[in-house]
């Protein structure tokens, strides 16, 4: 595992490398720990290289450099798949634009249980498989970006021709139908009915006899054939 | 007499060309009719010492008058501008000394033309320009003069760069009185009084242009330093009150000191008033309107990393239009987050090297059809006209990019330099 450290205050910097080396012990596992004080042609170089997944600590405020939101941004014009954790001291509502546009793991405060948290968040990141896929689509004023795991289902509005997108939050019309969403979104993504796709990671309950799904959110949708039942059983055991 | 006239027309133009460029280069303004008598005697001057005086010299008298016009107008050091002079015309020297090399080694190669050597100078000209232009396309080349233009002070970059447009425009200076016998030479002097006449009136246009745009944004120039007012009195205001309740507040009973802290709370700067600070300067006025009409329950948030005055940094035209796009995007977003969970509006200033960056940014809630938002009366509000994106898109010389990302929507409006 691949752990990349941008911090130009040395004594942060040795807090960081403690808790890494603490962490590789522990876990068994063979940590390469790569420091940067500031953005530079090695770390461009370190950004670019797409071969491995990776960690990034970034710290923002950075002296003589490029914030580490700007780094951020760099990253994330290469790749999805590495973690980002962000050792500042703003507040929450910086937080929470920053996480959604970047994919931030985690924010933590540098002078505030540092140790800890990163610990914590090396942990997660070590054992769970984080999900970074996204769905793009672009039309001719706006491009759309969503990650997958956000997206609960996707009906096909015969009457409108358009096919609606849902998340948790909101709705997005696209001129896509299904079969070309299909093949652009992984296989957690399900056929249930003619004009409807689920994820499956965020359905609750199948109910053939009324032809209903209830996702996680509590949602109902009154798209599920009993035609599709044995590929969904199939997918879904 | 005919001759001497063409001259002096000739240096008029050039004169007033060299300080419109100027001017442009240096977003400061230069009123050329305040100058009319300066430049007509200096012409006069050049035109009578030109026929005695080598044109090498000739062009040093220049220098030494657009040094003392350029003074006046640049906050520069006498020591930092005659050292920069001087390396200029180091360089230019050397240039000038090639090219003087190589149209003799032409003029040794091909005797029988040497009727044409005006041209042949010229073309001499031409080709070294040509050289010099390919090296600088070089990656390191431009390195190099980067770095050194780099370590030049602001002021002293403006100096740099007219100095070598003067400079410029004396290594095709082909005009020399002794070859006016010459009709070639006659036909080249009335081709450069065409070119730089023609450039001339380009500039006046464009001035004029720039005159027009100025008057319209007087008003927006005018609104933002009346907004700047009203929130500095405000601020007074409200920091003579607090310490005035605090004062009273020590000789109160527990239930007026009660109702003094609520006071005080109301009257202490919201977070929003804060982020005022982090606007910067000729569009905090327009921004702290918005904010102040904003919905209560809307959280805002600036950052900005713009150092000077926006004035300084774009164009009178690109102020204008910066303005207009800005306050539609924020309203839009205001009333788009308003409905979101969050409640969050984040403006973002940048500034590039030929452009400058606001990204404006909120969250928000509810159906959108990606295929016909920014179209003509698609809107997602329930009163709306659907025209403020659309307007958006149409804009003459403003580029915008929108995405959504997740639950954030983002507009970036990219204005150049």
């Amino acid at each position: 595992m691949d752990i990349i450290i941008v911090e130009d205050e040395e004594n942060i910097e040795e807090e960081i490398k403690k808790v890494i080396r603490k962490f590789s012990i522990k876990e068994d596992i063979n940590v390469k720990i790569k420091y940067y004080k500031r953005y530079n042609k090695e770390l461009e170089k370190e950004i670019k290289d797409n071969t491995k997944k990776k960690i990034y600590l970034l710290d923002i405020e950075l002296k003589n450099s490029i914030s580490g939101i700007e780094i951020a941004g760099k990253i994330r014009e290469e790749e999805w798949e590495s973690e980002i954790i962000f050792i500042t001291s703003h507040d929450y509502l910086f937080e929470k634009v920053h996480r959604e546009l970047y994919e931030v793991f985690d924010f933590i405060e540098k002078f505030l249980d540092l140790e800890k948290r990163l610990e914590e968040d090396l942990e997660i990141i070590y054992k769970k498989k984080h999900d970074h896929k996204v769905l793009k689509i672009k039309s001719r004023n706006v491009d759309l970006e969503i990650s997958q795991k956000s997206i609960t289902h996707i009906i096909r509005e015969k009457e409108e021709r358009k096919t609606t997108i849902y998340t948790d939050k909101n709705e997005y019309k696209v001129n896509k139908n299904l079969k070309e969403l299909q093949e652009e979104l992984d296989q957690r993504f399900i056929k249930v009915h003619r004009s409807c796709l689920v994820n499956k990671q965020r359905v609750g309950e199948y109910n053939y006899a009324k032809g209903y799904v209830i996702l996680d959110t509590g949602r109902k949708v009154e798209y599920l054939s009993k035609h599709y039942r044995k590929e969904i059983e199939k997918e879904v055991c | 007499m005919l001759e001497q006239l063409i001259l002096l027309i000739t240096y008029i133009i050039t004169q007033i060309i060299i300080l419109k460029i100027y001017s442009n280069l240096s977003k400061k303004e230069i009123k050329i009719r305040k100058l009319t008598c300066l430049i007509i005697i200096t012409s006069l001057i050049e035109t009578i010492i030109e026929k005695e005086i080598p044109s090498a010299l000739n062009g040093l008298i220049c220098i030494i008058y657009f040094i003392i016009i350029i003074k006046t107008k640049l906050k520069i050091e006498i020591k930092q501008m005659l050292y920069y002079t001087l390396v200029i015309w180091l360089i230019g020297s050397i240039i000038d000394v090639t090219i003087m090399y190589s149209y003799n080694s032409l003029v040794k190669i091909i005797p029988i033309i040497s009727e044409y050597r005006v041209i042949y100078k010229s073309i001499c000209s031409i080709i070294l320009v040509l050289v010099l232009v390919i090296l600088t396309k070089n990656k390191k080349v431009k390195e190099i003069i980067e770095k050194g233009y780099n370590k030049v002070k602001e002021e002293g970059k403006t100096y740099l760069k007219i100095i070598a447009i003067i400079l410029l425009y004396y290594m095709f200076d082909a005009v020399s009185v002794s070859n006016l016998k010459s009709k070639e030479t006659i036909l080249i002097i009335i081709l450069t009084i065409i070119i730089m006449t023609s450039n001339l009136i380009w500039y006046l246009i464009k001035e004029y242009e720039i005159y027009n745009t100025k008057k319209t944004n007087q008003y927006l120039i005018e609104n933002n330093r009346y907004n700047q007012k009203r929130l500095e009195k405000e601020e007074i205001k409200n920091h003579n009150l607090k310490n005035k309740l605090i004062g009273i507040k020590s000789i109160s009973n527990e239930k007026t000191r009660e109702m003094i802290n609520e006071l005080i709370k109301e009257i202490s700067k919201t977070k929003e008033e804060e982020q005022i600070k982090n606007i910067p300067i000729g569009l905090d006025g327009l921004i702290y309107e918005h904010i102040k009409r904003s919905p209560k329950e809307v959280k805002i948030m600036i950052d900005n990393k713009i150092n000077s005055e926006i004035y300084k940094v774009i164009r009178t035209s690109q102020y204008n239009i910066l303005c207009e796009s800005l306050g539609i995007c924020i309203d839009n977003a205001m009333e788009a987050s308003k409905e979101s969970k969050e409640k969050i509006v984040y403006i973002n200033f940048k500034e590039k090297k030929k452009e400058i960056k606001v990204e404006i940014i909120n969250t928000f809630k509810g159906e959108i059809d990606i295929e016909l938002l920014g179209t003509k009366n698609y809107t997602s509000k329930i009163s709306g006209h659907g025209l403020g994106l659309y307007s958006l898109f149409h804009k003459d010389k403003l580029k915008i990019k929108t995405r959504i990302k997740n639950n954030l929507f983002i507009n970036e409006l990219i204005i150049e330099k």
